[in-house]
């Protein structure tokens, strides 16, 4: 059970009541639309890049706690950083969820350390990073569909 | 196809696909190769459609598909009528959607029927020659059996018209430069070495079901349906989806404000294995308005003391998640 308090933390579980960003953006500079075909998720993401700066983001879509909870703390994370530093982000938690040996760097996470959970549980490791995926594409071309497949 | 009509274009079929999926909830989404069109290869010129009864229009489309000269109803599948929980009583019985009136009715049409029994097989008595289907096929893994094996019943004057669809060992009579001669059925279709250790565990797990008996297995399927459906409605912002009338031993719902993934990694600690998805059906999800589901299904070897621990878990996870 103590794995189970690890993946399903408070933070989580809150953020998955109560989504930060959630909803769209229009106008948008940005936008891609992410899939994980096998279990149905689904999550749009809207950003808003000015001088290189994400001056706004936010998410839609449908999916488990733990996805949803990591779109709204990506979100949160995000508003504010340059499009190269949510870049360097997205390496970072990558590496935090998929890499066993990985030693998270606290300072650079923030609120992000909560998803450490997620690497003993594999198959959940596409929940937590689908947003993180359909961001970067957002960021690479306008409109774009995704796949953790 | 009839001759003395035009032939489809792939602009009408397309017209009719869209018009058939508009009209109801109850059409199978067919595969790319199954339609034809460029590129592929259509098994002949109609237009080959599935029916699946999503609630009580299932008899109603077929009826409609059948009028169409471009559609061959090709599969039926367990066909069922809406039902009120309070009506709720349940007796098992052989052919639980109306399976025989359709049957009767594609064959009115000259419409070959192949029913799919992988999910019924386990649960019940299937009599293929009252129902009079053309074909019955059904998985091994289904009955507690193999992986890897499964049974084809066709009707013998349709096996006899269908040529080999594979080369090998055993599915030729003769050989010579004039003709080659096949062999008997079921030999025809069984060509090279065959599956022997499946088809012997395969054989066994049937005769284990025949000696725990269909009418037993009914009853303690019906007994744990009525216990879980009784049980998992006490639930707070707990539906029920999927009502039957003479459904099979399973339970699928969604909770209100829980991901049925969530729902899932937290019985799987409890040691309570469901399935939770869209279950290779997301017409129907889109039908119920829900992205997923949770489904519990229940066998002969399931029991009482498993729902509790599955009612107790629920609850839990609507404490865990309610904050």
């Amino acid at each position: 059970m103590d794995e189970l308090k690890e993946l399903y933390q408070q933070v989580i579980l809150d953020h998955n009541r109560a989504p930060r960003n959630f909803g769209t953006l229009e106008p948008h500079t940005h936008a891609a639309e992410g899939d994980n075909p096998l279990c149905g998720d689904h999550i749009d993401i809207f950003i808003n890049v000015k001088d290189g700066v994400i001056e706004d983001i936010k998410f839609s879509g449908e999916g488990c706690a733990i996805s949803k909870a990591s779109a709204s703390l990506m979100t949160s994370v995000l508003k504010g950083k340059t499009v190269e530093e949510a870049r360097k982000m997205f390496e970072e938690f990558h590496d935090l969820v998929t890499k066993d040996d990985y030693l998270p760097d606290f300072d650079k996470l923030g609120k992000l350390a909560v998803f450490a959970g997620v690497r003993t549980f594999p198959v959940r490791v596409k929940c937590a990073s689908l947003a993180w995926h359909t961001m970067l594409q957002a960021l690479k071309e306008e409109e774009q569909m995704v796949s953790t497949e | 196809m009839n001759k003395k009509t035009s032939p489809p274009t792939s602009a009408s079929r397309r017209k009719f696909m869209k018009s058939a999926a508009l009209s109801a909830a109850g059409i199978m989404i067919v595969p790319r190769h199954v339609l034809g069109g460029p590129g592929y290869t259509a098994p002949s010129d109609k237009v080959n459609v599935g029916v699946v009864g999503v609630g009580g229009r299932g008899r109603r489309n077929v009826e409609a598909l059948l009028q169409l000269d471009e559609v061959q109803v090709t599969a039926i599948a367990d066909p069922a009528e809406y039902w009120e929980l309070y009506d709720f009583y349940y007796q098992s019985e052989a052919g639980r959607g109306p399976v025989k009136e359709m049957i009767d009715l594609a064959h009115e049409y000259d419409a070959p029927v192949l029913l799919d029994g992988a999910q019924s097989v386990p649960h019940m008595a299937v009599d293929v020659q009252e129902l009079d289907c053309d074909f019955f096929v059904f998985s091994g893994h289904k009955v507690f059996g193999p992986t890897g094996i499964g049974v084809l019943y066709g009707k013998e004057a349709l096996l006899e018209d269908m040529p080999p669809y594979q080369g090998g060992g055993d599915m030729i009579l003769s050989v010579t430069f004039d003709k080659t001669v096949f062999n008997e059925l079921p030999f025809k279709f069984e060509a090279g070495t065959p599956n022997i250790a499946g088809t012997i565990g395969l054989g066994e797990a049937l005769n284990y079901l025949s000696t725990v008996g269909f009418d037993a297995i009914g009853a303690h399927e019906d007994h744990l349906l009525r216990y879980a459906t009784e049980q998992l409605k006490a639930i707070e912002g707990l539906r029920i989806i999927g009502t039957a009338a003479k459904k099979a031993s399973l339970v699928s719902f969604d909770i209100e404000g829980v991901h049925p993934h969530d729902i899932g990694q937290f019985l799987d600690f409890e040691g309570l294995a469901v399935r939770t998805g869209h279950h290779c059906t997301q017409p129907v999800m889109d039908r119920f308005e829900v992205p997923a589901t949770t489904r519990a299904s229940f066998a002969l070897y399931n029991t009482t003391d498993e729902i509790d621990r599955l009612v107790a878990g629920l609850k839990n996870i609507v404490e865990i998640f309610k904050g």
